[in-house]
């Protein structure tokens, strides 16, 4: 898989401190699973050396696929000024991406319940994309209701939303772990598996969940990464059968295989 | 014509003087997809200890003003599982191939070796002479003249493979090391590994990574390591590998002038796996450029 420099489309704020970067790569666009991410070099300076980690959010068609990113820090803010027309150097599609139902059937009668905080949401919606067929429950989890972000597209995608802010500016006010454990009450589709990304420790609280209900769960981690590809070792996770590295091994993982408790 | 850009270290000929260091290249497998490695001049594996080690808690690795701190803490699968599951791909190379190995006392260093040595095909073994001495409690092996001439002594007691010492720029004087490496009839003498370093966290007022500090590579590193290779030069005929910072051709090229006959990269292919090869093509244009020949003509130059 060779490295790629990669044509900028569109770069543009959407609410702020969140951009929607579009790129043109068929390569990419025809052999990547969701749940993969880019590995970008977001500068050529020697104070920005590492690549950046970032999920492919969405694939637009056969050429052109979307990233989503907030901006959190000095590699995501040089990316912020890249413009329409200049290229980037991206390696990837990286990582296993989520185990998807199998057959047609299967995401038919397959419950799926997303659960996002924060900027987690960006890979859940090319997952959303590939799970067309089955019936979608989002919970979308963010500090304030400007945070609370693709739910246009998953209502286009016939999804049922949950809405959770910490502020309560919009929906229910508290943690969006808090608003998925009232609502597991009164679920009760036999068949169901849990999707989630965002931080550890939203995370954990689904994972429990998960568990006490007896649900699937699939979720998806960062970590401070070296080389994306597996060899540095520098992003592992603690799993029961020891550490194992979040760029190759994962970054989904299931969340039984997580050791919950030293994390 | 096309310059040559073959160099040797001792016995072992390589066909560029671009090395994979170790710790940055795993053991072959993964970086195979973005490189070609039958390209390279030779691969170190990251270093394996007798049993495995889990490594360091993350986050174990920072990015930081020219370069980045890691503390992986050695993670490896242990000799063991390195000889039945990660041999047999590094075998298939037609390149060399040096294995590095880690040891608590000088004679774990030995037992490695030991094992090593019935293996097929292992170009040379490379001591990481950066780590604990337990026996001398915080010291490297490395920071000790003494101890070091009595590793490599008892590994070559074991083995005839070629020994690289990988020295530590953590002491006061290089030089008394390289001696002592020299002395010992050490085949190669590789430098250097990093420097230690930390990060404060100012959100959570406490050392950002998990091993609380780690080691500081990159461009960050490359004219302290530079000088130890030039001081290095300046007292062993040793064959030497430059390391340290070296992102492109011209980096290595100064290395080779400071007096090593080949260099090792690190930091450079977790940034882009495929680095080597275009360090490999810069080093191959500055020949062409400056109508030099052959790059040995280059080695240890700035000394004369
Ligand atoms: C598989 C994967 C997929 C991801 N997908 C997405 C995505 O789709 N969209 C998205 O927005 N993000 C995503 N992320 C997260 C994204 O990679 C990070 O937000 C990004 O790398 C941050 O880079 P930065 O240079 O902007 O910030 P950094 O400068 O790296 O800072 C990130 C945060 O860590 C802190 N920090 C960094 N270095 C230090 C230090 N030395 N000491 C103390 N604190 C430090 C900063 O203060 C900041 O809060 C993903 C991560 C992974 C692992
Ligand atoms: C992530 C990482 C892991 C490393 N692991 C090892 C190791 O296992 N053994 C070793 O001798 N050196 C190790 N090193 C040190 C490198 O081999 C090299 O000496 C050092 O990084 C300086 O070179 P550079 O500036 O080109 O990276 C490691 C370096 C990095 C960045």
């Amino acid at each position: 898989m060779p490295l790629r420099q990669i044509l900028i489309l569109n770069n543009k704020e959407i609410t702020s401190g969140y951009f929607l970067m579009k790129l043109s790569s068929p390569r990419i666009a025809q052999n990547t699973l969701p749940g993969q991410f880019l590995h970008i070099k977001c500068s050529t300076n020697n104070n920005l050396l590492l690549r950046r980690p970032l999920s492919i959010h969405r694939v637009i068609n056969k050429d052109t696929i979307e990233i989503l990113y907030k901006v959190v820090g000095k590699g995501t803010l040089c990316l912020s000024k890249k413009k329409k027309g200049e290229k980037i150097d991206c390696i990837g599609p990286l990582g296993n991406g989520f185990q998807l139902p199998k057959t047609d059937n299967q995401k038919h009668k397959t419950e799926i319940i997303l659960v996002a905080g924060g900027i987690g949401i960006a890979p859940l919606i090319f997952l959303s994309q590939e799970l067309a067929k089955s019936r979608i429950v989002a919970f979308l989890g963010a500090k304030t209701k400007d945070e609370i972000l693709c739910a246009k597209e998953l209502k286009n995608m016939n999804a049922e939303i949950h809405v959770s802010t910490e502020d309560g500016s919009l929906g229910y006010k508290g943690l969006v772990s808090n608003l998925l454990k009232n609502k597991l009450l009164t679920l009760n589709s036999k068949l169901s598996i849990i999707y989630a990304c965002g931080p550890k420790g939203m995370l954990k609280e689904i994972a429990l969940l998960s568990k006490e209900h007896q649900i699937p769960c699939q979720v998806s981690f960062e970590q401070f990464m070296g080389c994306g590809i597996g060899i540095c070792n520098a992003c592992v996770i603690r799993t029961k059968q020891g550490y194992k590295r979040v760029c190759k091994d994962g970054p989904v993982f299931d969340a039984e295989e997580i050791d919950w408790e030293k994390i | 014509m096309k310059p040559d850009i073959s160099v040797k270290l001792c016995s072992i000929k390589l066909q560029n003087p671009i090395i994979l260091a170790s710790g940055t290249c795993g053991f072959g497998e993964e970086i195979a997809k973005f490189l070609n490695l039958n390209k390279v001049g030779a691969l170190i594996t990251k270093t394996i200890t007798l049993k495995p080690k889990e490594g360091n808690p993350p986050p174990r690795i920072a990015e930081v003003e020219g370069g980045i701190i890691n503390s992986i803490g050695l993670e490896n699968p242990g000799i063991k599982s390195f000889v039945k599951d990660k041999l047999p791909f590094l075998r298939k190379l037609k390149i060399p191939f040096f294995v590095s190995i880690s040891g608590e006392t000088e004679d774990e260093f030995a037992e490695l070796a030991k094992i090593l040595d019935k293996e097929k095909n292992i170009s040379a073994i490379e001591l990481n002479l950066s780590c604990p001495n337990l026996k001398q409690g915080k010291n490297l092996f490395g920071q000790d003249p003494k101890i070091t001439y009595e590793t490599i002594k008892k590994v070559k007691e074991v083995t005839s493979i070629p020994i690289i010492a990988k020295l530590t720029p953590q002491v006061k004087d290089i030089t008394e090391i390289a001696l002592a490496c020299h002395k010992a009839n050490c085949d190669i003498i590789s430098l250097i590994n990093t420097i230690p370093a930390m990060v404060i966290d100012l959100r959570t007022g406490k050392p950002f990574l998990g091993g609380i500090s780690g080691g500081l590579s990159g461009p960050a590193i490359k004219t302290v390591a530079l000088k130890m290779v030039y001081d290095v030069a300046k007292v062993v005929d040793t064959p030497i590998i430059g390391c340290g910072g070296i992102m492109n051709g011209k980096d290595a090229v100064e290395f080779i002038l400071a007096g090593a006959s080949a260099v090792s990269v690190g930091t450079a292919n977790l940034i882009s796996p495929d680095s080597a090869q275009k360090t490999t093509e810069e080093i191959e244009n500055y020949l062409i450029q400056r109508k030099i020949n052959s790059v040995k003509k280059l080695i240890g130059k700035s000394l004369d």
